[in-house]
């Protein structure tokens, strides 16, 4: 290094023309694309972290707190700010079909590219008594493209359609504000257990019904015919939009999401350990989920001094999604949907040092229709269920009481 | 010894004589002797300074006998001309005013901290261009700092920089060669162009100030006049270049910011440590200002931080304590920690609020999604501490930076929607419209280190900022968490032991 220096320095009379500058022509070599890629890869640790109830000391805490990549994994995030007109095309979508979705506005999109994370927690503790661990592991956002085999299935997708994104406009429910969009790609996946005493109740968990391992993706289709398929074929991931955030007098006011026709597939069911091995259970889906907006109006304690956390929510009409229960042979179908507003009023959270986690159910009143129960084997086809004649429908007015509650205590 | 002796002599040597000449005849011709002296001179060729230092005999001051200090090698100044006009005026003062300013390439080749040997890199200012209804203005005016009519000397700057611009470059891992008698760059860099709009820096005035402190210590004191205008940082990229031949450069995008105004009681001041025993430098710093708007763009949409209002003291009736807080700053050089370490004291009543942060096209109609803030940040009679030294985390030069929290801080985070009746800073709240979420944190154990290097990706994806983490952990007690006007709270959220066991961040432009 000192060499170097001095080398510089005896040579310094000849430097006439000094340094070869980054002159114009470098300079024009940059290229228009702007915007900033975080790529990362971490192992964060926390030791405790917990809800402390001002009143009378009661906690809620959660120990020994992972959270990390995995090894030789890198996270990558992508930040721009976009017009929603760009942001939709990002999806491959026309704006000339659908400009509804399409304007001038513009948001903070962060499109996560790769999210290969775990978060585990050692253990979930009321009042000092341990409930289990939990955890979410081998988080994927493109599950599919960890296997050469899906190259053909997941063509038709565009980079933005395999990332996890979220976009944040201003404005809220009213005025100043956020606005969130929420994107889960069809592609992503993760891990969930909840353990106890050592053995745990596991599940995978994916926004498509299809499963990543299966070599077959890509000439049968998911009821089982043998034709080309795509991943475009099949229902899935979950585009929530207009979750909005405002504080008003009361508290905090979160605008529930919209969403058409979105998947949540949990499957693999199982219970055991890594030892013992699994005994699998049976999957569940929720299909065709319709969310048509709401709010949760979060409310602190009213007196100085003390804290509690209050709700008051209200669950648009309209909501709904279809339940499936499947086994390896058989499934049951059921719509499940809000045929009127399901307003929630004086809902609480809160830890007591006697009770342990507190919830007050609150008052409820709503009316849920359970309509096309149907039963049948998983060899039916879609189109071929909706024309069965289905076991009838179940009309559900609810009007509980605001005593109802449910309070949950570590053994 | 010998070392230092030699390096002198070749740096001697190696000015160019042209720099030392005296004003010549054509130079002299240039003079005007009316109303006042006007000089127009010019450097025809570069000049080359060998090293400019500033050192700290006591190394690291409390105990180290080695000297350490900042170091600043092969410096070049390409040609460069200006005019400049001096007069007396009426009243005394000594008013030099430059212009006409051309000035050619600037580099620093080796810039050091602790010993001459830990460079951090090289830096380059180059391809200015001065705007010449641009000028800097220079007064040695009689000032009575107290008004109590005992004048002192006072220095006012007045800078005017019109629309000029320069292009900034870093270069990490910076090697020099020689081509015949050209002189090739190359290294990793971080490159941006500065452009001024109408930009004016008024009325800094600098003067000796003995009444900051009651220890009978004078402090150079500079205060603060206004700032308008606005700067734009135009392609801010990441890039390497081999032999003076740059890599097509990826770019993050642009950042910018306009209109400074601050409060005439704000003021920064230097004076020696209180310990006669000790060498380095103490900063007082007390300022009240709004920074009208800061902003990051990427393909032309901006996300704006604006109406920034810091205030370094703002307790009292309305804020308006000023008592500033201090910066100790020593350079330290123990054998193996060489850089930069600075203690950080007397912090009570810091804020900075964001009151409007936004997107916008351009410079469009703005649409705003709220106000942050962090209030009342309280140091408790603890010391922050802070270190830059030399130490990279890949190749051979690069900075690790270091900082921690006294224990016990307590700070006030707010967030709103409240809206106003404009965009001005001193707009009227509007009535029941937004309300807060707010909440009281206390920090303890809090620790961030890391190592910051330009580095080259792997894979052909170009150069980019990697801050790999040396260390990152803090314990935080979360109370007075709540929302809007209820007086309660959603409960007191305690962390404890927060530890970043391994990590690293790499921030790199998007690119295809």
């Amino acid at each position: 290094m000192a060499s170097r220096a001095l080398t510089a320095l005896l040579f310094m009379p000849l430097m006439a023309t000094a340094l070869e500058k980054l002159d114009d022509s470098s300079m024009s070599d940059v290229v228009a694309q702007e915007g900033v890629r975080l790529i990362s890869e971490y192992e964060l640790y926390i030791q405790n972290m917990a809800l402390i109830d001002t009143d009378d000391g009661g906690k809620i805490s959660l120990s020994d707190i992972n959270l990390s990549t995995r090894a030789n994994r890198r996270q990558e995030i992508d930040f721009k700010i976009a017009s929603k007109t760009e942001l939709h095309e990002g999806y491959g979508d026309s704006c000339i079909t659908t400009p509804a979705a399409c304007s001038d506005e513009l948001g903070l999109a962060f499109f996560n590219r790769d999210l290969p994370f775990d978060l585990e927690v050692g253990a979930v503790e009321i009042n000092g008594k341990s409930i289990g661990k939990v955890g979410i592991t081998n988080f994927e956002v493109d599950a599919f493209s960890q296997y050469a085999h899906n190259a053909a299935f997941l063509a038709p997708l565009t980079a933005n359609e395999r990332s996890f994104n979220v976009t944040a406009f201003a404005g809220g429910a009213d005025g100043r504000g956020i606005n969130f969009s929420i994107y889960v790609p069809k592609t992503a996946q993760f891990d969930q257990y909840y353990e106890s005493d050592g053995v745990k109740l596991a599940s995978t968990v994916r926004f498509i019904d299809a499963d990543p391992e299966s070599t077959t993706l890509s000439t049968i289709n998911q009821d089982g015919a043998t034709v080309p398929t795509t991943i475009d074929d099949y229902q899935g991931g979950l585009d929530m939009t207009n979750i909005t955030v405002d504080v008003v007098d009361d508290g905090l006011l979160l605008g529930l999401p919209e969403m058409e026709d979105g998947v949540i597939a949990i499957t693999d069911f199982r219970i055991g350990n890594d030892d013992i091995g699994y005994d699998f259970i049976n999957d569940i889906i929720f299909k065709d989920i319709d969310l048509m907006g709401g709010s949760v109006l979060l409310k602190p304690d009213e007196v100085a001094g003390h804290s509690s956390i209050n709700m008051d929510i209200t669950v648009n009409q309209g909501t709904g999604f279809t339940f499936v229960y499947r086994d390896d042979f058989d499934q049951i179908n059921a719509r499940i949907s809000l045929a009127e507003n399901l307003e929630i009023r004086g809902a609480s959270i809160n830890s007591s040092s006697e009770n342990g986690l507190e919830l007050g159910l609150g008052q409820i009143k709503g009316q849920v229709l359970i309509d096309n129960i149907t039963l049948s084997p998983n060899s039916l086809t879609s189109a071929q269920r909706q024309v069965q004649a289905p076991l009838g429908e179940l009309t559900m007015n609810l009007n509980i009481a605001n005593t109802s509650y449910l309070h949950i205590r570590g053994n | 010894m010998k070392k230092i002796i030699l390096t002198t002599a070749v740096t001697l040597a190696s000015l160019p004589t042209h720099s030392m000449l005296a004003i010549d005849d054509a130079e002299l011709s240039n003079i005007e002797g009316r109303a006042g002296i006007t000089i127009e001179s010019q450097l025809h060729d570069t000049t080359t300074i060998g090293e400019v230092s500033y050192t700290d005999s006591d190394g690291d001051g409390v105990r180290h006998t080695d000297s350490a200090g900042i170091y600043l090698s092969d410096i070049s100044m390409g040609a460069g001309s200006s005019k400049k006009t001096i007069d007396v005026l009426n009243d005394g003062t000594l008013n030099i005013n430059i212009s006409d300013i051309v000035q050619g390439d600037v580099w620093v080749r080796d810039i050091a901290m602790g010993d001459a040997n830990t460079s951090f890199g090289a830096v380059g200012i180059t391809n200015f261009n001065y705007d010449a209804a641009g000028s800097y203005n220079l007064r040695f005016s009689p000032f009575s700092p107290k008004n109590d009519g005992i004048s002192q000397t006072a220095l006012i700057f007045d800078i005017d920089m019109a629309s000029s611009s320069f292009d900034f470059t870093y270069v990490d891992e910076a090697e020099f060669s020689l081509l015949g008698e050209r002189e090739l760059l190359n290294g990793n860099t971080i490159s941006y162009t500065t452009q001024f709009t109408d930009f004016k820096a008024l009325a800094t005035t600098v003067y000796a100030d003995d009444s900051i402190t009651g220890d009978g210590r004078e402090w150079i004191r500079m205060d603060l006049g206004s700032i308008t205008g606005s700067t734009r940082l135009e392609n801010i990229s990441f890039g390497s270049v081999t032999d003076g031949i740059a890599a097509t450069s990826q770019v993050l995008g642009s950042a910018g910011f306009s209109g400074i105004e601050i409060e005439d009681s704000s003021f920064i001041a230097l004076s020696g440590h209180a310990d006669s025993g000790l060498i380095g430098v103490d900063v007082k710093v007390a300022a009240k200002a709004n920074l009208d708007n800061f902003y990051f763009e990427t393909n032309g949409n901006r996300v704006n931080f604006a109406n920034i209002a810091i205030d370094t003291d703002a307790r009292g009736v309305n804020g308006d304590s000023n008592i500033p807080f201090n910066i100790s700053m020593d350079t330290v050089n123990n054998g193996f920690r060489k850089g930069l370490q600075f203690a950080i004291s007397d912090v009570s009543g810091l804020s900075a609020t964001v009151r409007d942060m936004s997107v916008s096209e351009g410079a469009g109609a703005r649409d705003v999604f709220g106000s942050i803030g962090i209030e009342n940040i309280n140091f408790n009679g603890g010391s922050a501490e802070m270190y830059v030294i030399g130490r990279a985390g890949s190749g051979n030069t690069g900075i690790e930076t270091g900082f921690s929290l006294p224990d016990g801080t307590t700070l006030d985070f707010t967030i709103n929607d409240f809206e106003y009746e404009s965009d001005l800073p001193d707009a009227e709240r509007v009535a029941d419209k937004g309300g807060e979420v707010r909440a009281t944190i206390e920090i303890n154990d809090f620790f961030v280190g890391q190592t910051i290097d330009v580095v080259k990706l792997e894979d052909s994806e170009g150069a980019a900022l990697k801050m790999t983490f040396t260390g990152m952990e803090g314990s935080f007690d979360v109370t007075n968490f709540s929302a809007g006007t209820r007086a309660g709270s959603f409960g007191r959220i305690v962390v404890d032991g927060m530890q970043l066991q391994r990590g690293y961040l790499i921030v790199d432009a998007i690119g295809q």
